[in-house]
């Protein structure tokens, strides 16, 4: 976390930094798809433990843990409360709370999605801490993404922060105006219209300068390009990348046949 | 100096009329001009900062869809379809890993309402609410689905309430689900599409992208039940 409540890269040095954007992307999102795969809650522990244990040698456990735990709350709350209470797999009460009966196989229910919902949070927030934007579409472009759609990506990116204080300016400016932010829906969507539409405006008139910028740098140019930044990957993370789709395919083939 | 100018002399509703005649492929490539590949990063980020506004305004809708249907009716549906489609990526990267499995939505909201915006869709408040229906049907649709099978019907935002409600008083988790979006996403998308037109009208003539469709020059009867919200 960052001074604009973003959830953002963190530098450091650690072999999770130094794996290739891609090698993290396969592997992380193998991991992702066998923990929807498994069956039996042992499977489900390895792979939260891994994701997590990732994290952590990235050194970026605490703040992806903290985040998780900010992204997972309110899931948790409606994945206990509606499975524990609506669903009676297996029709074994676990309490019985006035007119309402907690279901054992609901509330089983609910922390299975529960954990494999964290391992798919945790993996991604430990993927965002540890890869720079810039070293990702570098390495999405040797891979063949078209760089138009990674500008697209990392341009986005950028201009959140950027958006979000303006933002900030504009909801003070027209405060200060007598702009009614607290009374009736209607003031509060007139109010919403008030504020969105000088936002898009400014960003429309820096869109100006920006696109002439980018075309006098050959933006809508053909022909090769040549790069700032190399993104290396050794042999080992190729295995790797192989290793973790092999992994996924022999887990998908496993249930199917199951 | 504005986007006219060093666009060349594009005609400004060029997307409508490449849709109709050239290929497909022509309207694609028509669409993106280093113009448009500026604005698109504007549509992601007004989709995410916009969140800021709903809270500082405490209104009860979400209106993600925002960004995208802006671009939906500033360049045209493919360009607000790779809007959608870094929407949920974006905001999963800086906010919250829980909206990337949502990215098909969006894409599906850009495609469907940049073409219904190209076809005037956007020149009527009565067209508007239409396209907010259309969009609030793809939600329904595809949203359903990856609710239920990647979130076990939960969504960690107060529509939850709402399925609780369907699930106490007897339905399925996939009626309870779908029952959910039935009632939380026509308000939601024809507000957004509503806004997204508002405030595109607002856009000085001097500012509009050259491939802007229409947008409420023909408001009917409606508009005056909407003119208090013109502000």
């Amino acid at each position: 976390m960052n001074g604009t409540g973003f959830f953002t890269y963190q530098p450091a040095d650690s072999p999770i930094h130094a794996l290739s954007p891609v090698t993290k992307l396969v592997c992380g999102a193998a991991l992702v798809l066998v923990t929807f795969a498994l069956p039996g809650w042992g499977g489900l522990l390895v792979t939260l433990g891994l994701a997590v244990l990732s994290a952590f040698v990235g050194g970026v456990g605490r703040s992806v843990v903290r985040t998780a735990a900010t992204v997972l709350a309110p899931l948790a709350v409606g994945l206990v409360v509606l499975h524990g209470l609506f669903t009676p797999a297996g029709r074994v009460p676990l309490a019985t709370l006035g007119p309402l009966t907690v279901w054992q196989g609901g509330l089983v229910l609910g922390l299975r999605t529960l954990v494999i919902l964290a391992t798919f949070v945790v993996v991604a927030l430990t993927f965002v801490a540890t890869t720079h934007p810039k070293r990702l579409t570098t390495a999405l472009i040797e891979r063949g993404v078209p760089e138009n759609v990674s500008y697209v990506f990392l341009a986005s990116l950028q201009l959140v922060p950027d958006l979000q204080a303006r933002a900030r300016r504009i909801l003070d400016a027209q405060q200060s105006r007598g702009l009614d932010v607290s009374g009736g829906l209607t003031d509060r969507f007139r109010a919403f219209v008030a504020l969105a539409s000088p936002l898009l405006i400014g960003a429309l008139v820096s869109a100006q300068t920006r696109s002439l910028a980018l075309e006098a740098r050959g933006f809508s140019g053909q022909g090769p390009r040549t790069h700032l930044y190399q993104v290396s990957e050794p042999p080992a993370e190729r295995l790797l990348q192989a290793f973790a789709v092999v992994g996924v395919l022999v887990t998908a083939g496993w249930r199917v046949l199951a | 100096m504005n986007f006219n100018d060093f666009e060349h002399g594009v005609d400004p509703y060029m997307s409508e009329t490449t849709a109709e005649g050239g290929s497909v492929l022509d309207g694609i490539r028509g669409e993106f001009t280093t113009q448009t590949w500026v604005l698109i990063p504007i549509g992601v980020a007004i989709s995410v900062v916009a969140a800021f506004f709903v809270n500082a305004l405490r209104l009860p809708i979400y209106l993600d869809a925002l960004g995208t249907l802006l671009i939906a009716v500033l360049v045209g549906p493919w360009a607000a379809a790779l809007t959608g489609l870094f929407v949920n990526l974006v905001e999963g990267v800086l906010v919250n890993p829980t909206f990337i499995p949502y990215t098909p939505l969006q894409v599906a909201f850009g495609l469907a309402a940049g073409y219904m915006a190209n076809r005037g869709w956007f020149r009527t408040y009565g067209r508007i609410v239409g396209v907010g229906l259309v969009v609030a049907f793809l939600s329904i649709a595809l949203g359903a689905p990856i609710t239920v099978t990647v979130f076990g019907g939960v969504t960690g935002t107060g529509s939850d309430a709402v399925t609780g409600f369907f699930l106490a008083t007897g339905s399925e988790l996939w009626g309870a689900v779908i029952g959910q979006t039935i009632v939380v996403e026509p308000v939601d998308k024809v507000i957004t599409a509503v806004l997204a037109a508002l405030i595109a009208k607002r856009v000085p003539e001097r500012y509009r992208p050259s491939t802007a469709a229409p947008v409420l020059d023909k408001a009917g009867r409606l508009s005056e039940r909407f003119r208090s919200l013109r502000g």
